[in-house]
């Protein structure tokens, strides 16, 4: 930072500057206090408070991590639901292997695979960033959540522009999950569909469809509701990878930037950032029980 | 069932039974077992008769407690069902023959290939497309895609076996102690792998990574870093209950020394379920290794390291110009990470009591 040549003075005068010339437990607590007052310090390459960046990214991220979640869940939880009411026929076999080669594959390998046929070669959608150049331009965001505010200010070509930006790496993101949920789904349907109960509704002369939507489905759901949430955690950080790929301006490519650059406040930032999400999400995840079954109750 | 009459001798006959020596008709049944017969063998004999002697079962009153001896041999027993079942199961015999067909390729690569694929360059052939001289194509430095995945096929085998069993024996030790020996021991590495938890993997895995320096070293760490808390979960929950058993108050009341009973008795016990999550394992170990490598934390790039390979690709721009750059090794690892999900399966379903 201070170049090969700086004098001793010099690289003293930096350390002082950045505080490292203080003993490890001050700093540390200094960090600390600062954390307290959302002060997480500035970036060492652009001096851009980290607190800041963090308020500008998480939209970007989060926009991400929500399609990515919806495209898991609104694909995941149907193909479980059907591959158990078709156990061991060529749905669910099918079914089944994707969801094995899904969980197989690395993410950002399938990104780059998705870009090169979607992006480079049909040319139908955009191969990087959260919304084009011109329109960019153009857009006043409000919130940071771009989907909003083009809503908000009624700009739909603003709109459709953002969504088709967000299509290949919601995609690309969502497959583990994806695959993840679908075998979650298909197992607790599994459990629950053998259970008396589902045998007496049968039984009853219910018809199947109404057994398995009605009656199957909101038992099986709390486990999947519980792998719901933990990928959730794990989307807002296994962007990291990505968001690389795909120059999404999120909290996981500033990580990424900031690993590649030695700028330790924003990793650092960014690392407590995510965390506190993960264990935040965790912990909303927990409470989510009381409401999908009665018997669980918090005092 | 119909109540017993003094005419009828039926139910006599199972007690009686109990009490009667050894007869050439339980000669199937282990020495353990006659040994423990003959501890309650009547000293007034009935006569010997092969009808009265058929229905033999143990009196549950004269039964003594199982012995280690027992355990292990119902361990050998189980651990053949285990394998009988993961054998009926078809993603586990795929997975099987996948694994050891990837394998012995990774061990072959030497012999079959006998150059550093690193070194041996072919300008002329840069970034050709795949073809009978490059079957994957040539990479931006005119190198064999092919021969690189190959070698990259054996780095990752050895980064996930490494990383895993340094991550299965500091996490099991663990698991072991705090499952073991409860109170603050339980508590400390409670906390720990909370905390270890609570950081998503990949994240835990760059810390490690930045602090110890990118290394082909250093990934094995992280990744092994990663594991370890999913290992010291399992083992405690297994040992907790394990430690309950008749078999293991037994031992103790033997006097045996907490290490033995741990390393000889428990440990032994709780093997199969953790052999099923290390195979696991090893399929989410490479995916991290290739993600760190793509992350450029990996090993450095003349290395024909999967991950890191995908990266150069990424970032020279090749992926969208010459697309098998990154089609054949990132085939590679999904082949790899499939091979040991779906052992991972099988035994998985092979262990399931209600598979049986």
């Amino acid at each position: 930072m201070v170049g090969e040549r700086a004098t001793p003075a010099q690289v003293e005068a930096l350390r002082e500057r950045l505080g490292l010339n203080e003993p490890l437990p001050i700093q540390y607590l200094k960090f600390l206090g600062g954390l307290l007052r959302f002060d997480l310090g500035n970036s060492i390459i652009s001096g851009i408070p980290v607190a800041q960046e963090i308020r500008t990214r998480w939209p970007a991220s989060f926009e991400l991590a929500v399609a990515s979640m919806l495209f898991a869940v609104i694909i995941g939880v149907p193909a479980g639901i059907i591959a158990a009411v078709k156990k061991d026929k060529w749905v669910d076999n099918t079914a089944m292997s994707v969801s094995l080669i899904g969980v197989s594959m690395p993410v950002y390998w399938l990104g780059l695979l998705l870009i090169y046929l979607f992006a480079v070669n049909l040319g139908w959608l955009p191969p990087s960033g959260r919304i084009g150049v011109d329109v960019g331009n153009a857009f006043r965001p409000i919130t940071g959540f771009f989907i909003l505010d083009s809503i908000l200010r009624f700009n739909f070509a603003a709109l459709g522009n953002v969504l088709s930006h967000l299509v290949l790496p919601a995609i690309a993101l969502g497959t583990i999950p994806l695959a993840i949920i679908a075998r979650i789904t298909r197992s607790a349907m599994l459990e629950v569909l053998s259970q008396d109960y589902i045998r007496t509704a049968r039984a009853k002369g219910l018809i199947e469809r109404w057994v398995v939507m009605k009656h199957a489905l909101k038992n099986a759901l709390l486990p999947v509701i519980t792998i719901i949430g933990l990928q959730f955690g794990t989307l807002l950080s296994g962007a990291i990878l990505t968001e690389t790929i795909f120059s999404w301006p999120g909290i996981g490519s500033w990580i990424y930037q900031g690993i590649l650059n030695r700028d330790y406040p924003v990793v650092q930032g960014g690392v407590v950032f995510v965390s506190m999400a993960f264990v935040l999400v965790n912990l909303l995840v927990d409470l989510s029980y009381a409401l999908f079954d009665p018997r669980i109750q918090y005092k | 069932m119909l109540p017993a009459s003094p005419s009828d001798p039926l139910p006599f006959r199972c007690e009686i039974s109990a009490f009667l020596p050894r007869t050439d008709a339980r000669s199937h049944i282990s020495p353990r077992r006659d040994a423990r017969s003959r501890v309650s063998t009547n000293p007034y004999p009935l006569p010997s008769n092969p009808a009265v002697t058929q229905p033999l079962t143990p009196n549950p009153l004269q039964a003594e407690p199982l012995t280690t001896a027992d355990v292990a041999e119902g361990r050998r027993d189980s651990l053949k069902k285990v394998f009988r079942h993961f054998l009926r199961s078809t993603s586990g015999r795929i997975g099987l023959v996948l694994t050891i067909a990837l394998i012995l390729l990774a061990l072959l690569a030497p012999i079959l290939r006998p150059f550093d694929p690193t070194t041996a360059r072919d300008y002329a052939a840069r970034l050709d497309a795949p073809s009978m001289a490059h079957w994957f194509g040539a990479d931006g430095l005119g190198r064999d895609v092919f021969t690189l995945v190959w070698y990259g096929l054996r780095i990752s085998l050895v980064i996930s076996l490494i990383s895993v069993g340094l991550g299965l024996i500091v996490g099991t030790f663990f698991g072991l102690i705090a499952g073991y020996f409860r109170g603050w021991a339980d508590t400390i590495i409670g906390w720990a792998t909370d905390i270890l938890l609570a950081f998503p993997s990949i994240l835990l895995a760059i810390a490690v990574v930045t602090i110890a320096g990118a290394s082909l070293q250093s990934v094995m760490i992280a990744v092994g870093v990663v594991q370890i808390p999913i290992f010291i979960r399992l083992t405690r929950s297994m040992v907790l209950s394990l430690r309950e058993q008749d078999f293991v108050q037994t031992v103790r009341a033997f006097g045996a020394t907490s290490s033995r009973i741990i390393f000889s008795h428990i440990l032994p016990a709780s093997l199969a379920p953790l052999i099923v999550q290390a195979t696991l394992s090893l399929g989410t170990a490479t995916l991290e290794a290739a993600g760190l490598g793509f992350l450029g934390l990996g090993a450095k790039p003349p290395t024909p390291e999967l991950g890191t390979m995908l990266s150069d690709s990424f970032r020279n721009g090749y992926s969208l110009s010459a697309p098998w750059t990154i089609i054949f090794p990132g085939l590679m690892i999904t082949l790899i990470v499939l091979a040991f999900n779906l052992l991972g399966d099988g035994l998985r379903d092979g262990l399931d009591p209600r598979n049986r």
